[in-house]
């Protein structure tokens, strides 16, 4: 699959390219303040709703062999829409109905890629959330070898033995995959 | 369970002796809990390690969504205040660091950019104590010495740093000697100013994309330069040969 030429976007998110970046506000937001405003939500959510999608594509766009396989437009707008839902379903909504515009275009690999791109970064959210729950030790030295470090930096960073780092975190890993496990939101963002 | 996690870890840095990883293969094809659990640790592995190697992105990323965002979703609030060169400069420089790698990765795209890249000569009103370096800058600016200009116009910009004129030629210098990075910081920071140099700025800005064939960015650019500009005919013939 190749790249779709609105690549550009994506990679302006991957490297913080605020002349682009500036662009893409200018020509997408106005649909999505009008989308938001069209189904029970203010300005100022549309704003939130639109940079949370944007730091969710982010974390696609930092992956090494992401593609984008459909126009951008569509992929944003499909983010937006289906967290706009999701937000209003958490909020107690029954039977959310959505006001769509009529441009609207749910083809299948726009549908596809919003879906994993949202529930990557709703897992991602409650895995950090999760994080806050184990003891600090542990956390320190999860983030310092998610943040590339080797076990061998590691383990010196934080003045302890090679072989205790190793064992220390794979202990620390037994306790985060359990906490998350057993969370009730885990189930629900599992079943979608 | 009593799950020892060391050696998943040994398995995902593929450490397990030939013997281990069938034990460990045999028990994944078997044991349905355990295959789960792998599945998750891997998960959570990938999913908080593609957060925290791009934290600091991540939180720079989110400084100018808040900024940009601001502009474009309270059209009544325009701010018109500008921040000041040296705070921009600090800013600028975290936020293009990986442009700039990418722009000595690439060739030159010397033969289109030649085509495009007339640069108008520098008129030097005489008023200051600064009057004699200056006139003898424009006079090797003009007669297109750029390596020997540079020099100068920093020096004289420690001083004058405000003075746009000279930072556009300044950056026309340096994009004509290939030092193309140090170019577009100079232009970015120009046409983030806002002042009446923005369209010039947004022209070279496009031309150092161009030199450094980077072509979709280098139109986008183009796109962004208003029609009654002095830019636009210009804007339009190149945008055509991209």
């Amino acid at each position: 699959m190749s790249q779709h030429p609105d690549y550009i976007y994506i990679k302006a998110l991957a490297e913080n390219d605020t002349f682009v970046i500036n662009r893409l506000y200018e020509k997408f937001s106005p649909k999505i303040i009008a989308f938001v405003r069209n189904n029970s939500g203010n300005e100022s959510e549309a704003q939130d709703l639109f940079q949370d999608a944007l730091i969710a594509i982010f974390h696609k766009a930092v992956e090494k062999d992401f593609v984008l396989s459909c126009p951008f437009d569509a992929y944003l707008f499909m983010v937006c829409r289906n967290k706009w839902f999701n937000l209003l379903k958490s909020k107690g909504k029954k039977g959310v109905t959505l006001v769509e515009p009529n441009t609207f275009n749910n083809n299948k690999q726009t549908v596809e890629l919003s879906e994993e791109t949202i529930v990557e970064d709703e897992k991602q959210k409650l895995f950090d959330k999760t994080l806050l729950e184990i003891s600090d030790k542990c956390q320190e030295m999860l983030k310092l070898s998610w943040a590339g470090n080797s076990m061998d930096k590691v383990a010196e960073l934080l003045n302890v033995s090679y072989g205790y780092a190793r064992k220390k975190k794979s202990e620390c890993m037994k306790r985060l995959t359990t906490l998350i496990k057993e969370s009730s939101e885990y189930k629900q963002i599992k079943s979608y | 369970m009593g799950l020892d996690y060391e050696i998943i870890e040994k398995y995902l840095n593929k450490e397990l002796s030939s013997t281990e990883l069938d034990e460990f293969n045999n028990k994944l094809n078997t044991d349905d809990n355990f295959k789960q659990e792998v599945a998750l640790y891997k998960e959570v592995n990938l999913s908080l390690n593609n957060k925290y190697k791009n934290l600091q992105k991540e939180e720079d990323l989110k400084v100018s969504l808040k900024d940009i965002g601001n502009k474009h979703f309270q059209k009544e609030e325009k701010s018109t205040k500008s921040i000041p060169l040296k705070f921009y400069l600090l800013r600028i420089s975290s936020i293009a660091a990986i442009l700039i790698i990418s722009f000595f990765l690439l060739k030159p795209q010397t033969s289109l950019y030649n085509q495009f890249a007339e640069h108008s000569n520098l008129e030097i009103q005489v008023k200051g104590d600064n009057d004699e370096s200056l006139l003898n800058a424009a006079e090797l600016y003009n007669t297109k010495s750029y390596t020997e200009v540079i020099p100068v116009f920093k020096e004289y910009l420690k001083s004058n740093p405000t003075d746009y004129e000279i930072q556009m030629s300044l950056g026309i210098a340096l994009l004509e000697t290939d030092k193309s990075k140090e170019a577009f910081l100079i232009f970015d920071i120009i046409y983030k100013q806002d002042n009446v140099f923005k369209n010039k700025a947004t022209w070279y800005l496009a031309l150092v994309n161009v030199k450094t064939d980077r072509k979709e960015i280098a139109k986008v650019y183009l796109e962004s330069i208003p029609k009654d500009s002095f830019y636009a005919k210009k804007a339009k013939k190149l945008l055509n040969k991209l």
